[in-house]
């Protein structure tokens, strides 16, 4: 699932018509059965000629922070999509709060509040989202999604 | 280095043979090997999460996007 994920973020940060006008960061942390840090450098060829920097999180801090700042302690973020604002830091406490969030949660795509409108099945929203985020789409949607979003911040 | 010595030797052999030849074929051109890009780089967190949080700090003043994949 994550591939895809990747993929969408190169056909709609990178390729699209928001062309890498968004400085962009990617993270990689091992979540699935396999993954390692041989294979993020593999999978991280998709994005191969663009301008961003990569990481390889093998203790899963940035998903833990980013949970915890969401508001989900213990969960450990992936499959997540996070727009700032140009006034966002992240300070020695903690990273900034995002201004727009979508993730691929329960075979849909959601949104932290605000980011898209609502869309679909919301019962299919697991019980600690449903206070934070909505269901906005389909899974085979993302890219396009993502550049929905992506384009409100874009340079 | 060998990958730069193989080709190097291969294309001396073949245009010494050409040179040779008692054949009247043209002399094959040697085939240059593709250069192997080199891996991506990703910056290793294990340490600490500073790296990260400078370089994305060290973009105050744009917007900013951040995702956090699983490789597989």
């Amino acid at each position: 699932m994550c591939q895809h994920g990747a993929r969408a973020v190169r056909t709609a940060i990178f390729d699209g018509t928001s062309g890498g006008k968004l400085r962009s960061f990617v993270v990689w942390l091992p979540i699935l059965g396999g993954d390692g840090q041989s294979v993020a450098l593999e999978t991280g060829e998709v994005f191969r000629g663009v301008d961003v920097p990569q990481y390889w999180d093998g203790e899963q801090r940035v998903g833990k922070e980013i949970g915890r700042g969401l508001g989900i302690d213990g969960w450990v973020a992936w499959d997540i999509y996070l727009f700032y604002k140009p006034d966002a830091v992240w300070s020695d406490a903690a990273p900034p709060e995002p201004d727009a969030v979508l993730a691929q949660v329960a075979g849909a795509v959601v949104g932290s509040k605000g980011t898209l409108p609502p869309r679909g099945d919301q019962s299919r929203l697991p019980a600690e989202f449903r206070e934070r985020a909505d269901v906005v789409g389909e899974p085979d949607e993302l890219a396009e999604l993502l550049s929905q979003v992506a384009g409100r911040f874009a340079r | 280095m060998n990958r730069l010595v193989a080709p190097l030797a291969l294309a001396m052999l073949a245009a010494l043979a050409a040179c040779s030849s008692d054949t009247t074929s043209p002399p094959v051109p040697a085939q240059a090997a593709a250069p192997t890009p080199a891996p991506v780089a990703q910056t290793d967190l294990a340490a600490s999460l500073e790296a990260l949080k400078a370089d994305f700090n060290a973009h105050r003043g744009e917007a900013r996007f951040l995702t956090l994949l699983s490789p597989s």
